[in-house]
């Protein structure tokens, strides 16, 4: 299905073929891998369904989370410095 | 105080007496828990209890509101959490709120009781597994949670009822708890954290702090709608993003902690593991204590991986899995400089070999909650009597 990355910093978005078994973490690496979003150091990346506000954890697959085709994903950083 | 002491506060909907009913356990008096912790002070809540093992170093300067002067070192050391309660306690000089306290060391070291004692847990630490503790103690004892970090400009912020059936902390985390057993992964793992650590910067730590206040203030106030849910946001370009958090059936994190405390066991302040187990027979046969923390006999050198003798809960090793060669605290134990043998204990029964060691030594606090088993497999939640004694208590004039 076609799925909607917005950047945590940026105003662009990715635009991705994603199966609907493919889980957050693996979604997540691949954002990364295409170079869309920098490695992730301290902090880390969560990714939320923007049409629920509902987070898609690293083993929940995207189907699971209610993503649909055309949904848009947020990237999200999360800090963990203090 | 007059009638017209709390005028504007009222005016903004905050209640004096659920502030004044509120306790709060400050975990992490860096830049993000001095911000936060200072707006909790003067809004006057009825206690806050800073913990801290670290001390204040000159870089700390710029996003430390509690820095201390050569003067405040003088007369006080250079702890962070006991610079922090009493500057602190200086700030609110014409109030008797709040009741301020500090313990100087890592939260793991003193139990159950902080968290025991709270009715909120505010977590500004700057590590992953320190906050897993924090968070799993907050679910164990079914006690809100807020939590914050920030990565430069970015923070995010976390407020987490901790109900039985809600989620906790570590739900749909991707986050890799590293084993703090195996001391090389540990010494990775800080190396990792080094790396990719960037540096605080005071307005995104005062931003985090006053949101984090503003959370424990609405926690205290039974404001349901701020829990549950996390909160980024970008301090240069004021982006804002919520989530709301749900329960994670795969959680790496327990949940299902008993809610009662079946007994309590009483003991002396020199109480050992034997004697632990003494009393606990009188109650359950061949009772097994599952430790707080795995207790650490020998492990190997994070730097040489020669034989380190530990004889520490594992949380010890992890600030510096260093034998006194390479610049750590551990002493060296005969053996070979590979592949040596993790030697771990996470029970405590009459074939222990801990049976010797205080309590303290192994990990169990005062005042703590633990788990144990019988020779019929049957599982008891137990209470140790006894309170962690703050190092300082202040309130009233100083």
């Amino acid at each position: 299905m076609k799925l909607y990355f917005t950047h945590p910093h940026r105003s662009d978005t990715f635009q991705a073929d994603v199966a609907p078994e493919c889980t957050g973490a693996v979604a997540l690496q691949g954002l990364i891998d295409a170079k869309f979003l920098d490695p992730p150091g301290q902090g880390g990346y969560d990714l939320a369904l923007a049409r629920t506000g509902s987070p898609i954890g690293p083993n929940a697959t995207l189907a699971s989370c209610g993503v649909q085709e055309g949904d848009t994903i947020n990237v999200l950083r999360r800090g963990s410095g203090a | 105080m007059d009638s017209t002491f709390f005028s504007r506060e009222r005016a903004a909907g905050y209640e004096p007496e659920r502030l004044a009913a509120t306790r709060a356990l400050l975990v992490g008096a860096g830049a993000l828990g001095q911000n936060c912790a200072i707006s909790l002070t003067l809004c006057q809540i009825g206690e806050l209890c800073v913990v801290d093992f670290d001390r204040f170093e000159p870089h700390n300067a710029t996003r430390s509101p509690c820095f201390p002067s050569q003067r405040d070192s003088a007369r006080w050391g250079n702890s962070k959490a006991e610079i922090v309660a009493r500057k602190l306690a200086e700030l609110i000089s014409w109030s008797e709120s709040p009741r301020i306290s500090y313990l100087a060391g890592p939260i793991q070291e003193f139990g159950d009781a902080p968290f025991r004692n709270a009715t909120v847990v505010i977590s500004a630490v700057d590590s992953n597994r320190a906050r897993a503790y924090i968070a799993s103690m907050c679910k164990k004892h079914k006690r809100p949670l807020v939590e914050g970090g920030f990565d430069g400009p970015d923070v995010s912020l976390s407020v987490l009822a901790n109900n039985p059936r809600g989620p906790c902390w570590l739900c749909h985390q991707a986050m890799e708890l590293h084993d703090q057993l195996r001391v090389s992964c540990t010494a990775r793992a800080m190396q990792a954290e080094q790396d990719g650590f960037v540096p605080a910067t005071q307005p995104a730590a005062a931003a985090i702090g006053a949101l984090m206040a503003e959370a424990v203030i609405q926690v205290a106030h039974g404001n349901d709608e701020v829990l549950n849910r996390r909160v980024y946001l970008n301090t240069r370009t004021a982006r804002v993003a919520t989530i709301r958090l749900t329960m994670d059936q795969d959680c790496q994190g327990r949940h299902d902690w008993p809610d009662e405390v079946s007994f309590w066991v009483t003991l002396s302040n020199e109480a050992r593991g034997g004697d632990l187990l003494k009393e606990l027979a009188k109650r359950m046969p061949g009772p097994r204590v599952m430790l707080p923390h795995r207790f650490i006999a020998a492990a190997p050198c994070a730097g040489c991986g020669r034989p380190v003798e530990i004889k520490r809960p594992d949380w010890a090793l992890s600030n510096n899995p260093l034998c006194v060669g390479c610049g750590g605290p551990w002493q060296r134990c005969n053996g070979g400089t590979d592949g040596s043998p993790l030697l771990v204990y996470s029970t405590l029964d009459q074939d222990s070999p801990l049976l010797d060691l205080p309590l303290g030594a192994i990990g169990i606090a005062p005042g703590s909650v633990l788990e144990a088993e019988d020779l019929n497999d049957h599982t008891a939640m137990f209470g140790i009597s006894g309170t962690v004694s703050s190092t300082l208590v202040y309130g009233g004039d100083v």
